[in-house]
């Protein structure tokens, strides 16, 4: 199956990936890639699957429980330290939250 | 030298070396090395202020652990204190972690010194070395031709003779496969037997962190000193760690291997199924029984993979969003261009290409069709492996259906790159351990290897199995050019 340019548009914005940032030949280049391994994983709608049980991890995994007791952590400041931008107490960003005008 | 780990260990404790010597020698290696591109950053004054530590203790008497001053490399999705932990990608320039991985703090208990990180495909997506935003990675096998990937500078590395031995991570044979184009021994291990705690998730249902070595014994050796259940990964196995190193000398007699013949009938090689044949003629003569296996399902493991392992990935790889770490777009009016550049700017073609890939086969109205049906797959994968191993003990395959790609090839398919993950992937899907075992050299001059697998949590049984069949395969030549490391001139 062919993908279309706009849905690979489409789903790019889903993973919140701005492809405007790319190079239009190269954004080009996987929309013509993405409709071949999609033509390639298609292959599987011809295995005999009905009754068969999905399985999403390898290992049977059981929940354990552990004694509800708290370990510290390595430290704020630690953490921020990787922050590309923080203000020593927290991670800044753009403002998310539109300023209340009536107040 | 077959446990040359221990050795090297032995004679640090001993005193007949020390650990600065070796780790000096291992940054030297690198230093002449630059040219491979096989490391992507160096902690030396971390390295040796550990190796004088180590060396004291030792001159002390303290007791020292089984990797008593050894020099070792990471791959750089592996966490460490120490340096950075890059991914190989313009999204992690000089990230470093708040913690070391469980696997590196393992290491270090057991007196190991890291010198540094390895080179690797970006955020281990890849199979040439090539994707790395640090460069590519050289072969030391030849200058024409990849190391493989996405381990690609742990498996350089030692072939090199930079370290002794290193760690990688194995999602759909990123151990095994730059092993096997390198010439040495990689272990993708049991899923759960090595805690993930640490390192930068691409695929949580596939991930395993392996060691890379020069033989088996280090293999098993490494193994060791990293496996083990740890609460802070809750896919960790809770059991009990096997005995790896009990029975490297006991031989196959009577042992049952498995040659899946009618899938390696087509699209392999004729130097790598010659290897394949071979080896199991030496396992046959050594007293083990050989028998004709079946794997109906290996021919859709791939796509089943490709469609699992690019969902997780664009799960897990939200994370980096120019926020808590990572690249930041300098050009953003509000939060969503910051997340939504910072990304296409932060993330390298092939990784973007497999996020999109795993956000499509995730999203409404195709999740049925792909990821459904993919983990169906899954399932009969599964099974036919259950099959296989009430029928072997170990089954013998090659990592991959050639030895290593040309260098740079323009032209290269990345659905050909995909396709040649073939022999590696169910491993992952089913859980199983799996390594891959240098055999030779092809008509090239190119490593030739072999691949053994077992039942989950029989890693022991491959590692019998392969210590007989590098002792009978005889001593192999380094890469021209190169020595593995021994530390003698150190």
């Amino acid at each position: 199956m062919a993908i279309e340019t706009r849905t690979v548009h489409a789903v790019a914005t889903l993973a919140r990936i701005d492809l405007d940032r790319l190079d239009p030949a190269r954004v080009q280049g996987m929309v013509e890639q993405l409709s071949r391994v999609i033509g390639w994983v298609e292959q599987l709608s011809s295995v005999d699957t009905s009754d068969i049980e999905p399985t999403a991890h390898p290992v049977d995994l059981a929940m354990r429980l552990r004694d509800d007791v708290a370990v510290p952590g390595p430290g704020a400041d630690v953490i921020l330290r990787n922050a590309p931008h923080s203000d020593g107490s927290s991670f800044l960003v753009p403002q998310v939250v539109e300023e209340d005008t009536d107040a | 030298m077959p446990d040359q780990l221990s050795r090297l260990a032995a004679a640090v404790r001993t005193g007949a070396t020390t650990s600065r010597s070796l780790v000096e020698r291992a940054l030297a290696r690198e230093a002449s090395a630059r040219a491979l591109n096989a490391v992507t950053s160096v902690t030396a004054a971390e390295a040796l202020a550990t190796a004088d530590a180590i060396d004291a203790a030792a001159r002390a008497g303290a007791p020292l652990g089984p990797l008593a001053g050894v020099p070792l490399l990471v791959k750089d999705n592996i966490c460490t204190t120490d340096g950075v932990t890059t991914c190989a990608s313009r999204m992690l320039p000089g990230y470093r972690s708040p913690f070391d991985a469980e696997a590196v703090r393992r290491l270090r208990q057991a007196g190991a010194v890291i010198v540094g990180k390895a080179n690797m495909d970006e955020f281990a997506m890849g199979s040439t070395g090539e994707t790395s935003a640090a460069g590519p990675c050289g072969n030391p096998w030849s200058a024409a031709h990849v190391p493989g990937g996405s381990s690609s500078g742990s498996a350089a590395a030692v072939a090199a003779g930079i370290v002794p031995a290193s760690l990688g991570s194995d999602t759909g044979g990123s151990v095994r496969q730059p092993a096997a184009f390198c010439g040495v021994v990689g272990v993708k291990p049991t899923y759960g037997t090595v805690s993930r705690r640490g390192l930068v998730a691409y695929g949580s249902s596939l991930d395993q962190i392996g060691p890379l070595a020069t033989s088996v014994a280090d293999a098993a050796l490494l193994l060791s000193v990293i496996a083990g259940h740890d609460a802070g990964d809750a896919t960790s196995a809770a059991q009990p760690t096997p005995d790896y190193l009990g029975g490297l000398t006991a031989g196959v007699q009577g042992l049952r291997v498995g040659v899946p013949r009618a899938l390696l009938a087509s699209g392999v090689e004729p130097a790598v199924l010659a290897e394949v044949e071979r080896a199991a003629a030496i396992l046959e003569e050594a007293g083990a029984r050989v028998v004709d296996v079946a794997l109906p399902h290996a021919p859709v493991a791939a796509p089943a993979y490709y469609i699992l392992a690019t969902a997780e990935a664009s799960s897990n790889l939200s994370r980096f969003d120019g926020v808590r770490y990572g690249h930041r777009t300098g050009d953003a009016a509000d939060i969503d261009e910051l997340y939504a550049r910072s990304r296409a700017e932060g993330f390298g073609p092939e990784v973007i290409q497999r996020i999109l890939l795993g956000t499509y086969v995730l999203s409404a109205g195709y999740y049925d069709a792909y990821y459904r049906k993919a983990q169906q797959v899954r399932t009969l994968i599964i099974d036919d492996y259950r099959a296989v191993f009430a029928a072997c003990d170990v089954l013998l395959t090659p990592p991959s259906p050639s030895t290593a790609f040309r260098t740079g090839d323009a032209s290269r398919d990345p659905l050909q790159m995909y396709l040649a993950d073939i022999f590696t992937v169910s491993a992952n899907l089913a859980g199983i351990p799996a390594m891959s075992l240098p055999m030779g050299l092809d008509g090239q001059g190119l490593p030739t290897a072999v691949q053994l697998s077992a039942r989950a949590f029989r890693e022991p049984v491959l590692f019998q199995a392969a210590a007989e069949l590098e002792r009978r395969r005889g001593a192999l030549p380094s890469a021209p050019g190169y020595t593995l490391f021994d530390g003698a001139d150190a």
